[in-house]
This record gives structure tokens, C-alpha cells and sequence, in this order.
């Protein structure tokens, strides 16, 4: 599975909201190794839809959700906001854009800071977006600026790849020089020349000196600028603190209404709940609260990250029927990411399927559940339990052992490691997205064969 | 919970019945977690005994006690009686005021170093902890080194080198021991802050909070700061027992301010006394082996007392 390509994506449809175009991240890890979390995958949300990304713990899903947010950003590729290119905007500019795009998390409890009250937690965006109004001082945007600008420029591989040579030749040349005085021949007066090996230690330490000692002075008179400009701040930002102080009688009380209005949203009763801390709600509530939190600044875009995996079945309920009221109330669009088929196929209106950092198939979820055509969506349907007697848990077509690493993943396809229907073309050319029924994309070379060609006694895997 | 239908039941009531045995298991529970945040008498005790000593400290020139300073004839080396309390020293100085008075420069030194301490540390650690990588790496090669310097010696050559003892004015001289005790505990109290930073930044609310756009410095004010602060305190308490030994032992190695009174001083002057009168050391250690308990104690209680409860299940 495990294919590029973008012939999924609706180009040209006008309600596009949300295009995201062939991003890839990748963390290093150890020296070399490199995480190839999500590699080259697109895909888009229209207005008012509901995308469900499904896969397995690992495939990228939740990676995906961040690269969109900006947290990390991504490696490579387009993030298409209402026609703006979230991958490439500057930090500053990306602030005005986040009210537009919030995000929930998998685990409601632990994303509420314990020590603030729900007050507090749920008019933080509220009170983000007043502080970032007030006008910063000139000085504080030339910190913001040149900050960044000096730790990308410290951490230059340029840096390290002379600088560690040229440190281990200086201490290569300290040790010649110390081996030559400490061998050589002795003197009439006692001392010992080292000869050769002695000026070789001599000149190779004086080389490196002379090489390092830019960069030493680059880090010194970076980190003076820096420690200059940090300690005018907080004088610098003192009139706009007096502002920011002075106004916040009146904003507190807007925020508070608007605090109100989105807990009784969300089905929580704000009189009750303003002053507690978060550890006195259970899962479902506090998810509810971080809904909140989202919702405040009146978003277009959702992304919830696994929002109900964590949660009881009966509240998991609850909260998705909740979801959909939101979405129609305010106008939202979501990306769900969810492990849970069962929940994608009541709530999305299309799915994206996910494999190890690739796109496997992208459908309508009532065409992709009844009719999977990539192999693993298959499987994955099969791995959903059925609640009948009758059905004996043994026959299931389930695939052995774990994802590979996504440090070394498979060439061509991701999924030809484990793939039932894998080929020797699978192992050697990556498959690329094709439409193989109306509104049904998958990457596989080999795809599971269209219903009516099915042998008529093969089991219905999905109910 | 991944069965189709699970998701399914559109309408089920908000009310749950718990029944009796989850019921009594809650109640359990929540009984446990009041025992564990009721203080004990141990936490008392402690506190009131740092209390008594800092306010007989502080308002010692109003107390009914003999002159420090004074010389009482015909009692020198005299054990407890009812006149000296805690008996005289070698030159008939009452024991008991000297005490009193000597808490007032061991926990003066030892408190402003450790403030000074918590808050260079406590930066130190937040932003090494907070922004990792170079940065970190460079904090913590600078750490392991003051930490891997005996900080008895470390003290001792600074306090000796920029303030010697006869030359320095006594002021110089107790300002240095108190700037030498603070670098003592800025690597201790940064080890910490960083290690807890490093586990708060990396919770859901931190990122939430970057979602939002939140610049840095209020992610490190209002979302890691109230979170790390209890095990910093907690260490901080700890910490200052510890530099109130270090003050002790500067006075008693004769650095450091020698001309007042300190409980190290009168440790350093009744120890070739010990044979004929205990008390002149035995008095002055006796206070400090308490209040260092004392602070012990509260340090431990001290996380435990703002340990939240973070899940409500």
C-alpha cells in the first residue's frame, strides 16, 4: 500500500478548505538514523466535511495532525489553508492563523494543565489572541527575530562539521607536543627536545587555534547580543505591559460570557465548573472542556487526534454525538484521526486510510468499510470483533508480527512486507494512488478484487 | 470498544448507577488522599520549631536575654545553671544568648543563599530543561563541572581568595560566603528544575498551549513553572539545610565573617573544649541538628502537600 501520488485530491472543487500536499516529516534519531514518520502524503478537506484518518498505532496519524499544526513543522509539502501555505509562513504570521485551526487530544485529562483553573484553561486562546493585539515593542520583535535566526545559525551542521575536527586536531597536537617533551632526546640542561614530532604538535595546534577561533568568536559575540537583548526586555515591554494591565477588567469580562456560552456548548455547566482544576472531572468531561477550548476562538478546522480512544464506550458515544452538534452549530470542519473503525465510519464522510507513513486508500467510508480494495484495509476491517456467537474468532485473516521501522521502511511498497497479495513488483516500485471505483482511490499493485467479481461463497468479512 | 454498535447508542442518559462496591472504592480513595495531604505532627513540630527559632532570632535584641558580647566573671566553662541556661563558654560568654543570637547570621547567610540559588537555578534549569538540545547540553557540561568540585572546597577558596579573613571588611566578607553558598546550590536546585521541565514540557497541555501560538516564555511561566515549583521548593528546603552546615563549617574553618556571632563560631570555639565543657558545642549543634531535621521534614511534606491528584477515575 503504502503509495504517493495525489490523484485523490479534488483539485478544482471550490469549497476546499484545507489542502494538504505531499508533506513529509522526518525526525533524526542517533546519529545518523533518520524517522521517516510520514513520507509524501496528501490529502484534502472541504468545507464542512468530516475527514477520517484511520490506521494503526505508528502509521503517522497523529504526526500528520501536528505537521498540520505546526508542531513540529513539516519536513517538506504544501499545507493549503484557505489558500494560504501554512508550511512555509513565518512563526509571526502564523499566529493570526491559528484561531483558525485548533486541535484536540487523545488524552483529555493530561491536555488541561492541573494547576490552572477550567476559567483559565478555556479562555487561554481568548487571552493569547488579546495579548498578541497589543503592539510588542521594537526591541522584542528584533529579540523574536534575531533569536531564531541565532540558534538556527549555532546549530549549522557548517559549524560542527569544522569545528569538531578541528577541536579532536588540537587535541591531536597538544598530545604530539606533550609525546614529543615528554620522549625526546634530553638536552645538557636537562630539558628535552621533541624534534619533529614536538613542532608538528606545535604547528598542528596553532592551525586548529587559528581555524577555531572565529567560530568561538561568532558564539561569543551572538550570545553577548543575546544577553544584552534580554536583559533590556522586560524594560522594554513595560509600557505595553501597563496597557495589557490596565485593560484587563474589561477583558475578563468578555471573556468570561464567551467562557459561559462555550461550556453550556459543550454540555458543561460553567457555574459549577469555572473554578475547578481539571483533575476533578472525569475523561469525558474534560474532553468536553478541551472542545471547549477549541471552540472559543470560533475555528473552521478541528483536528481531533484520536479525541475518543481514551474514553468509556458509553461516553465515547456522547462525545461524538456532541461533535456532530458542534460541527453543525459553529460551521466546522474536522480531521478525525482515530484506530477505531467502528467510530470513522459513523462520523467521516471520507477516509483516509494509513500505513506506515503512506496512503493506502482514500473512499467514502460506507463504499471503503463494505468493499475494502486495499489489501490492508481489509485486513484492518476483519480485525474489527464482531459481537456474534457464531463467529469464530480463528478464521479471521489477520497478518502476523508488527509494522516495520519507519527508520528503515521498505522500498516500493510499505506494506509488501506483510501484504497477503504482495509480488516481487511490490518490493521494487512504489504504487502509485489510482481511482479504481467512483470515488474510491488506492495504492496497491495488487488490489482486492471488486465485490461482483468476488466468488459468490468468499465470507462477507464486514458487517 | 471497537465493535461497530458500541459507538453506536445515540441517546444514553448522562446518569450512570455506580454501584455499591466502585462507590465504596471511590470513597476509599478519596479517604487515602486526605490522609496523605492531613500533615502529621512531625510536619507541626518541625514548623513550629523553625517559627520559635526565626522569631527569637529576629526580635532577639527585644527578649530578655544576657548580652552575646558580654563577659560574666567567675563562670567560664560553667555547665547549664539557672542564670546561664545553657551554661558559659570558655571566656564566660552565656551559651543560650550566643545560640539565640548565632541563629540570626546562620539562617540569614543560609536563607538569602538559597534564594538567590532557587531563582538562578530555577532559571537556569526552565530554560536548559525547556529548550534542550545546544543549549542543554552546554548548561549541563557547566553543571556536572560545579558539581563535580567538592562544594565544601569550592566555598572555602572563594570566601578565603576574595574576602581573606583580617583584610576583607566583615560586611565583604559575610557577603561573600553568602554569594559562594548560593553557587553551591544553583547546580543542585538546576539539576531539578531541569529534569521536572523536561517531563511538564512534554505533556498534551504544553502542546495544546503551542497550538494556540503561545510564545515561550508564558509556556514556561504558566504552564511548566506552577508544576515544577513544588519539587523545587521541596528541594529548596533540603538545600538550605544543607548550606546552613556549609555556613558552619566556613566559620568554623575561620572564613567568612569570625567576628560575630554564628553557631559554626561556637562550634569552632569550644571544640578543644569538648573533655571539659561539652555544653559550649554541644548547645549551638543541638539547634542546628534540629532545625536541618526540621527543614527535612517540611521538604518532604512539601510535595506531598501540592501533589494534585491529576486524574479524577
Amino acid at each position: 500500500m503504502a503509495g504517493s501520488g495525489t490523484a485523490h485530491l479534488r483539485e478544482g472543487q471550490e469549497d476546499l478548505l484545507l489542502q494538504v500536499e505531499h508533506i513529509v516529516v522526518e525526525f533524526p534519531v542517533g546519529r545518523f538514523g533518520t524517522v521517516h514518520a510520514v513520507s509524501d502524503v496528501s490529502f484534502d478537506l472541504a468545507d464542512g466535511e468530516t475527514l477520517g484518518i484511520v490506521g494503526e498505532s505508528g502509521c503517522g496519524k497523529s504526526t500528520t495532525a501536528k505537521a498540520i499544526m505546526r508542531v513540529p513543522p513539516p519536513t517538506s509539502g504544501r499545507i493549503q489553508l484557505d489558500g494560504v501555505d501554512l508550511a512555509t509562513l513565518g512563526a509571526e504570521q502564523m499566529r493570526d492563523v491559528r484561531s483558525r485551526l485548533q486541535m484536540i487530544f487523545q488524552d483529555a485529562i493530561s491536555s488541561l494543565n492541573p494547576r490552572r483553573r477550567i476559567r483559565d484553561v478555556v479562555a487561554e486562546p481568548l487571552v493569547i489572541r488579546w495579548l498578541e493585539s497589543h503592539r510588542r515593542s521594537p526591541l522584542i520583535r528584533l529579540w523574536e527575530r534575531y533569536v531564531p535566526r541565532m540558534l538556527r545559525l549555532w546549530r549549522h551542521p557548517l559549524l560542527r562539521r569544522v569545528g569538531v575536527p578541528l577541536l579532536i586536531a588540537f587535541f591531536v597536537g597538544l598530545a604530539l607536543w606533550i609525546a614529543g617533551s615528554a620522549f625526546g632526546t634530553e638536552q645538557p640542561d636537562g630539558t628535552r627536545d621533541g624534534g619533529i614530532v614536538q613542532a608538528a604538535g606545535s604547528v598542528v595546534m596553532i592551525a586548529s587555534l587559528v581555524g577555531l577561533a572565529p567560530i568561538v568568536a561568532l558564539y561569543a559575540v551572538t550570545a553577548a547580543v543575546w544577553v544584552v537583548l534580554t536583559v533590556l526586555l522586560p524594560v522594554a515591554s513595560l509600557p505595553r505591559t501597563y496597557r495589557i494591565w490596565r485593560e484587563r477588567k474589561e477583558f475578563w469580562q468578555g471573556a468570561e460570557v464567551q467562557v459561559r456560552q462555550v461550556l453550556e456548548d459543550v454540555g458543561i455547566d460553567a457555574d459549577t465548573a469555572m473554578e475547578r482544576r481539571p483533575h476533578e472531572f472525569s475523561g469525558g468531561q474534560a474532553q468536553r472542556i478541551s472542545i471547549a477550548r477549541a471552540l472559543i476562538l470560533d475555528p473552521k478546522v478541528i483536528i481531533c487526534d484520536e479525541p475518543v480512544s481514551a474514553l468509556d464506550v458509553s461516553v465515547q458515544a456522547q462525545v461524538l454525538n456532541l461533535l456532530e452538534e458542534l460541527k453543525a452549530k459553529y460551521g466546522l470542519s474536522l480531521i478525525f484521526i482515530a484506530h477505531d473503525l467502528a467510530v470513522v465510519k459513523n462520523i467521516a464522510d471520507r477516509v483516509v486510510v494509513m500505513y506506515l507513513g503512506k496512503v493506502c486508500e482514500v473512499g467514502q467510508p460506507d463504499e471503503l468499510f463494505a468493499h475494502p480494495r486495499h489489501p490492508y484495509t481489509e485486513i484492518l476491517m476483519t480485525a474489527i470483533p464482531v459481537i456474534d456467537p457464531a463467529v469464530d474468532p480463528r478464521v479471521a485473516r489477520t497478518i502476523p508480527g508488527e509494522p516495520p521501522s519507519p527508520v528503515f521502511p521498505p522500498p516500493g511498497c510499505r506494506f509488501c512486507t506483510r501484504c497477503p497479495n504482495a509480488s516481487e513488483r511490490c518490493a521494487e516500485e512504489e504504487p502509485q494512488i489510482r481511482e479504481i471505483a467512483p470515488g474510491q482511490f488506492v495504492a496497491c499493485h495488487h488490489p482486492v478484487a471488486a465485490p461482483e467479481d468476488r466468488v459468490a461463497d468468499a465470507p462477507v468479512l464486514i458487517g | 470498544m471497537s465493535g461497530l454498535e458500541t459507538a453506536l447508542p445515540p441517546s444514553s442518559s448522562e446518569r450512570v448507577t455506580v454501584n455499591v462496591d466502585a462507590e465504596a472504592a471511590i470513597l476509599a480513595e478519596a479517604e487515602e488522599t486526605y490522609q496523605a495531604r492531613k500533615l502529621g505532627f512531625w510536619f507541626w513540630a518541625s514548623a513550629g520549631w523553625l517559627v520559635l527559632l526565626v522569631l527569637s532570632a529576629v526580635f532577639a535584641d527585644l527578649l530578655p536575654l544576657k548580652d552575646p558580647t558580654a563577659t560574666f566573671r567567675g563562670v567560664a566553662r560553667d555547665g547549664p545553671s539557672a542564670a546561664h541556661w545553657f551554661g558559659a563558654d570558655n571566656i564566660g560568654h552565656d551559651v543560650f544568648s550566643r545560640t539565640i543570637y548565632g541563629a540570626r547570621r546562620s539562617l540569614a547567610v543560609a536563607t538569602v543563599a538559597t534564594l538567590v540559588g532557587f531563582t538562578v537555578g530555577g532559571i537556569v534549569g526552565l530554560v536548559s530543561g525547556f529548550y534542550r538540545r545546544t543549549l542543554d547540553d552546554a548548561i549541563v557540561a557547566v553543571l556536572d563541572i560545579m558539581l563535580a568540585i567538592p562544594g565544601l572546597v569550592l566555598a572555602l577558596a572563594l570566601v578565603a581568595f576574595f574576602a581573606p579573613p583580617g583584610t576583607a571588611s566583615p560586611t565583604a566578607q559575610t557577603v561573600w560566603a553568602t554569594f559562594a553558598l548560593s553557587i553551591l546550590a544553583v547546580p543542585t536546585i538546576a539539576r531539578v528544575a531541569r529534569a521536572q521541565t523536561m517531563v511538564w514540557a512534554d505533556r498534551d497541555f504544553v502542546l495544546a498551549s503551542r497550538t494556540l501560538g503561545t510564545r515561550n516564555l508564558r509556556i514556561i511561566v504558566r504552564e511548566v513553572l506552577p508544576n515544577i515549583l513544588p519539587a523545587m521548593v521541596s528541594i529548596a528546603f533540603i538545600g538550605l539545610a544543607a548550606l546552613i552546615v556549609v555556613e558552619a563549617a566556613l566559620a568554623f574553618f575561620g572564613v567568612g565573617d569570625v567576628s560575630g556571632v554564628s553557631w559554626g563560631i561556637m562550634i569552632q570555639n569550644g571544640r578543644s573544649q569538648v573533655d571539659r565543657a561539652p555544653h559550649m558545642v554541644l548547645f549551638p549543634a543541638l539547634f542546628m541538628f534540629m532545625t536541618i531535621l526540621s527543614l527535612n521534614f517540611i521538604g518532604d511534606q512539601v510535595r506531598t502537600l501540592f501533589d494534585v491528584r491529576e486524574s479524577g477515575i
